[in-house]
């Protein structure tokens, strides 16, 4: 047998000449080191086993030297930066999270339309019809908001640290650049799925930036692509979310690394005299080498992440999603997502252009220059008490805006209005509609029936109390006042054959109690009493019933009925009032959030 | 070397942690995977129920002051959607299949006697059997092509009578016995639906044709039939719904006010009324769709009362008036929308006293019915103060017949007297 006709010798010759099992093994051997870029099958096994290398040069610098993806990580860390302290890993844990948001968003982004018409039922087959679509929903989601408070940590770590310091005020600045981008990312996301959450967190956001001065109505129909936020708008909050902005990411996140291998890690402030930096010259004996001992190190931290973000996904996150965005309706407590409460707070203080354009521009103008302000050399915590008392400032500061930012502080709603809202929430479950099919007897049922020992005997002084008659002043246009004799029973029964109840005309109201075998209905009934009795203080004579009936056969229809009494304080007038709230059931739906 | 400071020491344990935490997100993944087919078909059946009750919610705000709340329609204004008609069930498809079967077996008897009646008329005074053996001698001779085919037919049909002519008699009988089946099928068809559709029938109901998409000819779904009504609505309705408004275009690409995802909803609530109906659902529809020039709707060939309240006076006298079905006419005229809140309209309760009373100038004090008859005809005649008037239709008088005011008179007098 002679050699190959080929003028090289072919993997066959090697078989000839070596036996086909060398020969394999050298063939492999050979394309993991070129995979590497300098790490044989032998190199990698010692350095998994945490042997020194056997041969030299060292094959473990090499991959530094000759890959794309290593020459941005030094080859070798200061012992005292490879702990727990002092990095936390919050940087490359921030890397992390651009990484895996990149890979969920490329998978949502295959099901998804950027247009108002059909982005909701694309979202909707996401969760209903794509397999593992709302596991990549919430795993993004999550994802999205994990990464706001890494990226934060991370920043705040440095701050305390005193890592921004010169040389590494830029490095600082590409960091604040990377957070504002973060921010933004995760907040252009919430636009997508084209909810009610959505339109209207954007909506607020588009109206804080038309407050800017001059240029107001200008950047305001740059956002929202119009008027009014639509099919222009969202196309344009979709670009960003998937082109512009990934785009400002990696390409600082290039800047930031770059920056990092150039100055190197700092050490922890302790670990130097003051005034120096010795990150760069690393003496021998505290070397720890990238290869195995960093890498390894990063990997697990990205494999313990990701289960924590999946065991999260899987059972305790779930991304919501409420009803279709419909421009013609605010929903009652309308909420910028929880990064952005600080400013939504603040805005509550008063004027829009100061607390909503100013206040967030001049904290972040800070944030940007201020390792240029900060010119002391000292990075340790004794000495840099000024420095220390602004961040702490600055902390509280956030955690009061944030407070003062929830929908619910600092914002007058009237009480009957709060109390529908408990039992019957626009969006999510709210107290009435999580109750099982089954318990919603038709019938009329009043929360008096948990005021004393019997609920019989309670039932009937309700019933009897809404017999009693009073009198109501009409106006006429010409200014002419009647007083009509009316009871509230009156009222009730008429809005309950207005509204298609078998009620008769003329008749008590025939209250029955919530049946024993229905303990979460009941339990629905109790809360109602429950709100009343919280918002007492605000109203005069509550009361408060709840009608269930039949739609379909497989529909209820429920109501919930708060009423009140007002006396007018100058002429001792009583009015009776009442507000309602109508839901539906079907016997299959469930909420999201449960 | 000693790496005391990291998180987990020894190279081999962060390997072993990075792997158990890979393995661990893969079988949860796994897991996910594998209860992934039926989360998807639970969220979907979820997702219906959620857009059925969406559908409910829009129904009651837009649908319902037409429609009724029920959905069963309300007598001159809307028809019934809650309503088998609508969806096809037919209560009487066993009978209707009967019926089609006697017919068809009836058909080739009543041809054959056809036939032999031509014949016979044909033939009548001829000697057959002479004529036959005539015909065959000349066929044995020479003859014409042409000849040849006219004798092969007369000869065709003098074998046909004389082979049925001994049927005759059978045939006959059996001709009769299908025609008093299908006369007593129809006739059970008929009593059926006088004996149990009657009230479906006052309000529209056509038992010979008791699908609503044959009726109107629709060739496609019923469920684009609803969601295409609902998106376009119905061009000149208004000119036969004596007392509507004409369903109008819902659609926003058709210039109405539902998004498209809104309109689904309602589409899946209508959808979500049929079930396993009865007699007793198609007697509960309060009013059954119309095609112009073709019927249905209410019957419309009762006189309404007009506006002359003497002459409605008169001609009440003829009619006895059922308080329970005034209550009736009272939701389905959708009186009681006003009348059952002192707020809006004076108080169903207090207005046949009030007329006695007569207090603060009213007309017709002392005459409650002619003050409440002028009060239906003629609302804009005298508002009762503090009440602005303009609030009434009023186009009841175009609407009301003379039974149903005597009706209405009699449930509004039960609170006076």
């Amino acid at each position: 047998m002679g050699k190959s006709v080929l003028p090289f010798p072919t993997f066959l010759d090697d078989v000839k000449e070596k036996g086909l099992r060398k020969a394999v093994y050298e063939g492999v051997d050979a394309f993991v080191e070129g995979l590497t870029a300098g790490m044989n099958i032998q190199d990698i096994r010692e350095a998994l086993r945490g042997e020194a290398p056997s041969r030299r040069p060292n094959p473990r610098l090499q991959p530094h030297a000759d890959t794309f993806w290593l020459h941005m990580r030094p080859s070798y860390f200061h012992q005292d930066m490879t702990g727990l302290y002092p990095t936390f890993r919050l940087g490359w844990l921030s890397t992390y999270f651009v990484v895996f948001e990149t890979i969920t968003g490329l998978f949502l982004m295959v099901w998804y339309t950027p247009s108002p018409v059909i982005a909701y039922s694309n979202m909707i087959d996401i969760l209903g019809n794509v397999p593992l679509g709302k596991f990549f929903r919430d795993l993004h989601r999550l994802g999205a908001e994990g990464m706001v408070i890494i990226v934060f940590l991370h920043m705040l770590r440095t701050f305390f640290t005193g890592s921004y310091k010169k040389p590494r005020q830029f490095t600082w600045l590409s960091g604040v650049v990377l957070l504002l981008v973060t921010l933004v990312l995760s907040f252009s996301g919430y636009l997508l799925p084209w909810d009610q959450l959505a339109l209207w967190a954007v909506t607020i956001g588009a109206s804080m930036v038309e407050a800017t001065p001059l240029l107001g109505d200008q950047l305001n129909l740059v956002v929202r692509g119009g008027p009014d936020m639509g099919a222009n708008g969202l196309l344009r909050w979709y670009l960003a979310h998937v082109l512009l902005l990934p785009l400002l990411l990696f390409i600082f996140t290039g800047v930031h690394y770059y920056k990092v291998i150039i100055h190197g890690h700092s050490l922890p402030p302790q670990k130097e005299n003051i005034g120096e930096d010795t990150a760069k010259r690393v003496p021998l004996d505290k070397r720890v080498y990238f290869i195995p001992d960093v890498l390894t190190n990063e990997i697990m931290w990205i494999s313990v992440t990701t289960l924590i973000l999946v065991v999260l996904a899987t059972w305790f996150f779930k991304a919501p999603l409420e009803s279709h965005a419909n421009p013609q309706h605010t929903p009652l407590h309308t909420v910028a997502p929880w990064y952005f409460l600080w400013i939504q707070g603040a805005l509550k203080l008063g004027d829009k252009v100061l607390w909503g354009i100013v206040f967030p521009g001049v904290v972040f103008g800070f944030l940007f220059v201020m390792p240029y302000l900060d010119g002391t050399p000292s990075r340790r915590y004794a000495d840099r008490r000024l420095a220390m008392t602004v961040c702490y400032v600055m902390l509280t500061s956030l955690i009061f805006f944030t407070y003062w930012g929830y929908p619910t502080v600092g914002v007058q709603t009237s009480a009957d209005t709060e109390i529908l809202h408990d039992m019957i929430p626009e969006e999510h479950a709210g107290v009435l509609r999580p109750v099982p099919f089954d318990q919603l007897v038709p019938g009329i049922y009043t929360a008096a029936q948990f005021e004393g020992e019997n609920s019989m005997a309670a039932i009937e002084e309700f019933r009897a109390t809404l017999a009693e008659a009073y009198t109501v002043e009409r106006i006429a246009d010409d200014g002419s006042v009647t007083v009509v004799e009316t009871t509230p029973n009156a009222e009730v029964v008429a809005l309950l054959l207005s509204q298609g109840y078998a009620a008769v005309p003329g008749e008590p109201l025939n209250i029955i109690p919530v049946a024993a075998d229905a303990p979460e209905f009941e339990h629905a009934v109790k809360e109602l009493d429950h709100l009343i009795h919280r918002y007492a203080d605000e109203f005069e004579n509550t009361w408060g019933i709840v009608l269930i009936s039949q739609s379909q056969g497989n529909v209820k229809r429920a109501d919930v009925v708060f009423g009140w009494e007002t006396v007018d304080e100058e002429t001792g007038v009583v009015t009776k009032n009442y507000n309602m709230r109508t839901t539906y059931i079907h016997e299959n739906s469930e909420w999201f959030e449960r | 070397m000693k790496l005391d400071r990291m998180l987990i020491d020894g190279i081999e344990n962060r390997v072993l942690v990075g792997i158990a935490c890979f393995v661990a997100t893969m079988v949860i993944v796994g897991w996910v995977a594998i209860n992934e087919p039926a989360r998807l078909a639970t969220f979907q059946d979820q997702y219906e129920g959620r857009s059925i009750e969406r559908g409910a919610w829009l129904f009651n705000q837009n649908c319902a002051t037409c429609h009724g709340v029920d959905g069963l329609g309300i007598t001159g204004r809307a028809p019934g959607l809650n309503n088998p008609h609508l969806f096809g069930w037919d209560p009487m498809s066993a009978q209707r299949v009967e019926l089609q079967t006697l017919t068809r077996q009836r058909q080739p008897i009543a041809e054959a006697l056809d036939n032999l009646a031509a014949l016979e008329a044909t033939y009548a005074g001829i000697d057959l059997a002479a004529r036959l053996a005539e015909l065959e001698a000349e066929a044995s001779g020479t003859v014409t092509a042409e000849r040849s085919a006219e004798i092969a037919v007369q000869m065709g049909e003098i074998s046909l009578l004389l082979e049925l002519q001994p049927q005759k008699a059978e045939l006959e009988a059996q001709l009769t016995d299908f025609d008093t089946q299908i006369a007593s099928a129809e006739m059970a068809m008929d009593a059926f639906v006088t004996n149990n559709l009657a009230n479906a029938v006052a309000v529209g109901y056509t038992p010979d044709v008791p699908e609503r998409l044959s009726q109107v000819g629709w060739e496609g779904s019923l469920r684009s039939y609803v969601y295409t009504t609902l998106v376009h609505g119905r061009p000149g309705s208004m000119n036969y719904w004596p007392a509507g408004q004409g369903m109008a275009a819902w659609g926003q690409v058709a210039g109405g006010p539902l998004r498209e995802d809104e309109l689904e909803d309602l589409t899946n609530y209508i959808m979500n009324y049929d079930r396993q109906w009865t007699v007793d659902d198609l007697n509960a529809v309060s009013q059954y769709g119309i095609i112009p020039g073709v019927g249905g709707g209410s019957d419309s060939t009762e006189a309404t009362v007009g506006t002359d309240v003497d002459m409605i006076i008169t001609e009440l006298v003829n009619y006895t008036g059922d308080p329970v079905n005034g209550q009736v006419l009272y939701t389905s005229y959708a009186c009681v929308g006003c009348h059952a809140n002192a707020a809006v309209a004076p108080l169903t309760e207090q207005t046949w006293l009030a007329a006695i009373e007569g207090r603060d100038g009213r007309p017709h004090a002392g005459d409650p019915e002619q003050y409440v008859i002028e009060s239906i005809v003629n609302p804009g005649a005298y508002v009762v103060p503090p009440y602005v008037g303009g609030a009434m239709p009023a186009n009841f008088s175009e609407r009301i017949t003379y039974q149903e005011m005597a009706d209405l008179i009699a449930y509004i007098r039960s609170y006076g007297e």
